[in-house]
């Protein structure tokens, strides 16, 4: 896949994966590239990104004695996944059209 | 951890370097944790790193997105020089190298040229002066 089309796709499919639960890098990321085929190293900026856009937010739990940070979604992430997830849809009703879907021949 | 994950991590620290301690703090607390957990989930340590990518590429990445954070957050000429310097980095090092290696040749070639120049002269020389009797 096209390198900054894969990009665009992150952030949805991160927002999509913690809008089921909170999780951290290691699980998120493994979860991620079962979903895209993406390098494990591209998650971390996206998810400070994230972050630093207020989709997200952070906080510590111990887990065998050491910290483990999870990744939340925020009320603003939530909103942001619901404009995505249309324009995604509308870019897929375009893209059938254009190169035929199932339904358009 | 093992030897070659905290060499890892020690050459992700040396490429971070450069960037804003909170950047750079926040980084390796990622991939430290990152790593131990990859290790607690039964990955070969050296899997994972292989994975991951070289510490080179683990800090372009960083780079590449920080960069844009900051022209995003303080939009202007001088932080858009910042990025573009970023990005040139990447570019610019192989091409240095290349024209480092080329004048290095150049400059040795003109030495070579010149010893034997002064080799063929020298012999001219001496038959010059054999063809004059001496």
């Amino acid at each position: 896949m096209d390198a900054q089309m894969k990009k665009g796709l992150l952030d949805i499919c991160v927002l999509s994966v913690l809008k089921k639960e909170d999780t951290y890098g290691y699980k998120l990321t493994q979860e991620i590239t079962g979903l895209l085929d993406t390098s494990e190293s591209a998650l971390y900026p996206v998810l400070r990104r994230l972050e630093t856009q207020g989709l997200l937010e952070t906080y510590t739990a111990e887990y065998s004695g050491r910290l483990r940070k999870y990744y939340r979604i925020t009320a603003s992430g939530i909103t942001r996944f619901n404009e995505l997830a249309i324009e995604v849809k509308e870019f897929k009703r375009v893209i059938d059209q254009i190169v035929g879907g199932d339904d358009n021949g | 951890m093992d030897e070659k994950t905290r060499a890892y991590m020690d050459s992700l620290k040396k490429a971070l370097e450069d960037l804003p301690q909170s950047e750079v703090k926040d980084a390796l607390e990622y991939y430290e944790e990152y790593l131990n957990d990859a290790i607690e989930a039964g990955k070969n340590p050296e899997e994972t790193l292989k994975q991951l990518g070289p510490p080179e590429t683990v800090s372009a990445m960083i780079r590449a997105e920080a960069s844009f954070e900051r022209v995003r957050k303080n939009p202007g000429i001088k932080s858009f020089s910042k990025v573009a310097g970023n990005g040139m980095k990447a570019f610019t090092k192989p091409v240095a190298v290349f024209f480092m290696a080329l004048f290095i040749i150049i400059l040795y070639g003109m030495v070579i040229l010149l010893y034997a120049g002064a080799a063929v002269s020298v012999v001219a020389a001496l038959d010059a002066l054999a063809g004059a009797g001496y």
